[in-house]
């Protein structure tokens, strides 16, 4: 499969929509699925720059998805999201992530941020 | 107690009727807790003790008085037609045994309550209103419970004595006297029972008795049970010497082994000075010394009655002192637990509490209500009161059950038994209360739950908040894109999008408040359940196809199971429950739904054979926005559960990880009442 720049993990359609709109205006070639596991296959396939993952993801949480994605990948980039950010208790021990969006975010700063992480990683 | 003796003294001679039978009629009336009347051949009252009513001069021209005399005036006639031994009822409706004595005279006995008659109280109560009885409830206090065969013994028993009696009289034979002392020995035999027995009233009857065989003079019974305390009685003349000693008596019980001394004393202070015969025995019987004697004129036997008698007294005491054990005992036990106790008659007049109510009275700062003063006196509020009330009066019993009485700082909350006080018929005679005041464990659960409660409305505000924020951020991100895009249809679509997430934050938070106020727009009415469930089957035929899920119907097919609920609700509820096991099942599998009938209850069962749900989730799994399904929002079954609830019912979850799920929701089946 084609390399995409970012793959977007969340169990909620609007947001899928919404975050493939958004980059798509900032010129970034996306994917989004609706679960861990098919997040997990396609980071594999498509070994993006970026992984927008939702913290939460019912059974198995983005954290774990995080390590896994650092398993199979080691330069992806993880952006976490959230929409409770008072409810993270555990340390975020992973390596290459960028930041957590909260939300609602801001459409501009996300695009900044996109844009600074993938050009820095392609540097 | 009042005791006015009614009595003639018919002038004819060989008739001994003198004072002191009716000494010993009102004494063996008092003994035994009943009414004894003699009444002569035409129908005239000898004597009359009417127990437990006090008869005096002010009540002789009362409704009730003349009631009795206008019964007793007929019986001469009445009993001519009947049976020795029947049972006569007198104007308060009360059985009484009557029997022809040899002397030609009428021995009426009885006046107590039927002890296998439940209404006997009610029926006395209206009869006594009847008649204008003053003191109405004294009667039913002091009266025992007999049974009519029980009447009858007592009836021969008294018949027999005075029989006896009266032929030592005109015989003055030994074989007379001593089947006289057998009568008393064996009438006082029936009173040794721990709900009659009183000692002073059996040495009263025996101290009497004396004075009737002697026909006249004194009798006393003198007993010393413990170093400094005697009991002093006396029957028949010379009150004085009698009380002077008492005094030597009272002063002697202090030393070792008072009898001794005492017949010295007494035999010099009566023979000496007042040309009267003093005899006396004394018996000892476990460390308590009895000592009968008798005052008056020389009479034959005497002596040998006394000692007959005395051993019938020290056998009494002996009785006295074991129940006063079993009592001092039963005492002991009673006031060591730790729960509150109080039993009442059948009137709900407190009888007895132990110190564990006593103290609960206390803690609460309240006087301790006194025995004799009715239930409601303890402020236990009216469910405790009624309960009391109805175990004394049927065989009722509440148990546990729990109140809260009183308010501000002296709110307790209670839990309670009440059991009716069974008599050996199966009767109540009263109520037993036991209590527990669970104030202080009430407060901590009820800390307990305001700590839960805010758990659970952080848990709630979290997944609120997380639910909520999505919507928000597609609809904010929406907003900026159609900002930010010059196409005219992409700014349409964002539009779209912007009122679809709206629409979804309104829904969300409509499930929301469904959670705390289920169903608040629609009344519980009869709903047929089978027919919710086909009308649901079409869909749910449509979704399990398309999961490729195998559908099993099992319908109870009897009688319609019809409940109280609202049939949209429980709609939802299936719905949810079924989509549930649907989704679990990713691979296909099989979704048996059931309905079923036990005990009272209609059962309706999803069980299906998907993953099953690991144990760390059960506890959480019906509260809301919990979820593991991606997309989903962890209301459904926390409405479910919520409806289920408001109906009277219960949702109950079993699942065994890789053997599936079984959802079982029972509500109670509604009864037509109309």
């Amino acid at each position: 499969m084609k390399r995409v720049d970012v793959v977007i993990i969340d169990d909620d359609e609007g947001i899928r929509w919404v975050l493939q709109q958004t980059l798509e205006m900032g010129n970034f070639s996306c994917v989004a699925v609706n679960n861990a596991i098919q997040g997990i296959n396609t980071v594999m396939n498509c070994h993006p720059r970026l992984a927008i993952v939702d913290i939460k993801l019912g059974a198995v949480n983005g954290f774990k998805v995080a390590r896994m994605i650092r398993q199979i990948y080691d330069d992806v980039k993880i952006l976490f999201m959230t929409g409770y950010k008072e409810a993270i208790t555990e340390p975020i021990e992973v390596d290459n992530v960028v930041g957590v969006l909260e939300k609602p975010f801001d459409v501009e700063e996300l695009l900044q941020l996109v844009a600074k992480t993938i050009s820095r990683g392609s540097v | 107690m009042i005791v006015i003796t009614l009595y003639s003294m018919p002038e004819s001679p060989g008739n001994v009727r003198t004072s002191w039978w009716a000494l010993f009629w009102e004494v063996l009336a008092r003994n035994l807790k009943m009414s004894i009347a003699t009444v002569d051949p035409e129908g005239r009252l000898l004597s009359l003790y009417n127990h437990p009513y006090p008869a005096s001069q002010s009540q002789k021209n009362s409704p009730l008085m003349a009631a009795f005399n206008n019964f007793y005036s007929k019986l001469p006639g009445k009993f001519a037609h009947r049976e020795e031994g029947q049972l006569v009822f007198n104007p308060l409706g009360l059985p009484e045994g009557m029997a022809r004595l040899e002397d030609g005279s009428f021995l009426i006995l009885g006046g107590c309550l039927e002890e296998r008659d439940p209404q006997r109280l009610d029926k006395l109560l209206e009869k006594l209103d009847k008649l204008e009885a003053p003191a109405r409830d004294q009667f039913w206090a002091e009266m025992p419970l007999v049974t009519p065969e029980k009447l009858k013994e007592y009836l021969s028993r008294v018949v027999d004595l005075y029989n006896s009696l009266q032929r030592y009289h005109s015989s003055s034979g030994t074989a007379e006297l001593l089947s006289a002392v057998e009568n008393l020995d064996r009438l006082i035999s029936l009173t040794f029972n721990p709900e009659h027995f009183e000692l002073s009233a059996t040495l009263e009857l025996i101290a009497t008795f004396i004075v009737a065989v002697a026909g006249g003079g004194g009798a006393f019974a003198f007993t010393c049970e413990y170093p400094g305390k005697s009991l002093t009685l006396w029957s028949g003349e010379h009150a004085h010497v009698v009380e002077e000693l008492a005094d030597i008596w009272k002063t002697l019980c202090r030393t070792k082994e008072p009898a001794k001394s005492f017949a010295d004393l007494a035999w010099k202070m009566i023979e000496a000075e007042l040309d009267l015969t003093f005899q006396g025995v004394y018996r000892m019987h476990n460390g308590a010394t009895v000592y009968l004697g008798f005052i008056g004129k020389e009479r034959p036997y005497l002596r040998k009655v006394l000692a007959a008698l005395v051993k019938k007294a020290a056998v009494a005491l002996g009785v006295s002192s074991l129940f006063r054990v079993f009592q001092h005992r039963w005492g002991l036990v009673f006031n060591s637990i730790m729960h509150g106790i109080i039993v009442t008659d059948n009137r709900g007049t407190i009888l007895m509490m132990n110190q564990a109510a006593k103290q609960f009275f206390c803690d609460y700062g309240v006087k301790v209500p006194a025995a004799g003063q009715k239930i409601t006196a303890c402020g236990f509020g009216r469910q405790i009161e009624e309960a009391v009330c109805i175990a004394a009066r049927s065989n009722r019993s509440f148990m546990q059950k729990r109140s809260a009485i009183g308010e501000g700082d002296s709110l307790a909350h209670l839990r309670w038994d009440v059991v009716p006080l069974l008599r050996e018929d199966g009767c109540s005679a009263g109520a037993v209360l036991v209590f527990n005041d669970i104030t202080e464990p009430v407060k901590l659960h009820l800390e307990i739950q305001d700590w839960e409660r805010l758990a659970t409305a952080g848990e709630i505000a979290a997944g609120l908040a997380h639910e909520i924020r999505n919507p928000l951020a597609t609809a904010k991100a929406a907003i900026q894109l159609a900002r930010m895009v010059k196409d005219p249809p992409k700014q349409e679509e964002l539009l779209n999008k912007l009122e679809r997430e709206l629409d979804r934050l309104n829904d969300i938070l409509t499930n929301f408040l469904n959670i705390s106020k289920p169903m608040p727009e629609k009344k519980l009415e009869p709903v047929n359940l089978n027919q919710v469930l086909n009308e649901l089957l079409f869909l749910l035929n449509s979704e399990a196809l398309l999961n490729e899920i195998d559908l099993e119907i099992n319908f109870f097919s009897g009688k319609p199971l019809v409940v109280l609920g609202s049939s949209g609700s429980l709609k939802q509820v299936f719905l949810n429950i079924a989509r549930n096991a649907i989704e679990a099942m990713t691979n296909g599998g099989k979704l048996s739904i059931s309905t079923s009938l036990q005990n009272g209850c209609v059962h309706v069962t999803f069980q299906d054979n998907g993953p099953g749900i690991p144990e760390e989730y059960m506890a959480t799994i019906t509260k809301p926005f919990f979820t593991t399904k991606p997309g989903g929002t962890g209301l459904g079954l926390s409405i479910s559960s919520s409806i289920v609830k408001m109906m009277g019912g219960e949702l109950i979850i079993k699942s065994a990880l890789g053997e599936g799920t079984t959802v079982n929701i029972c509500l109670p089946v509604y009864e037509d009442k109309a």
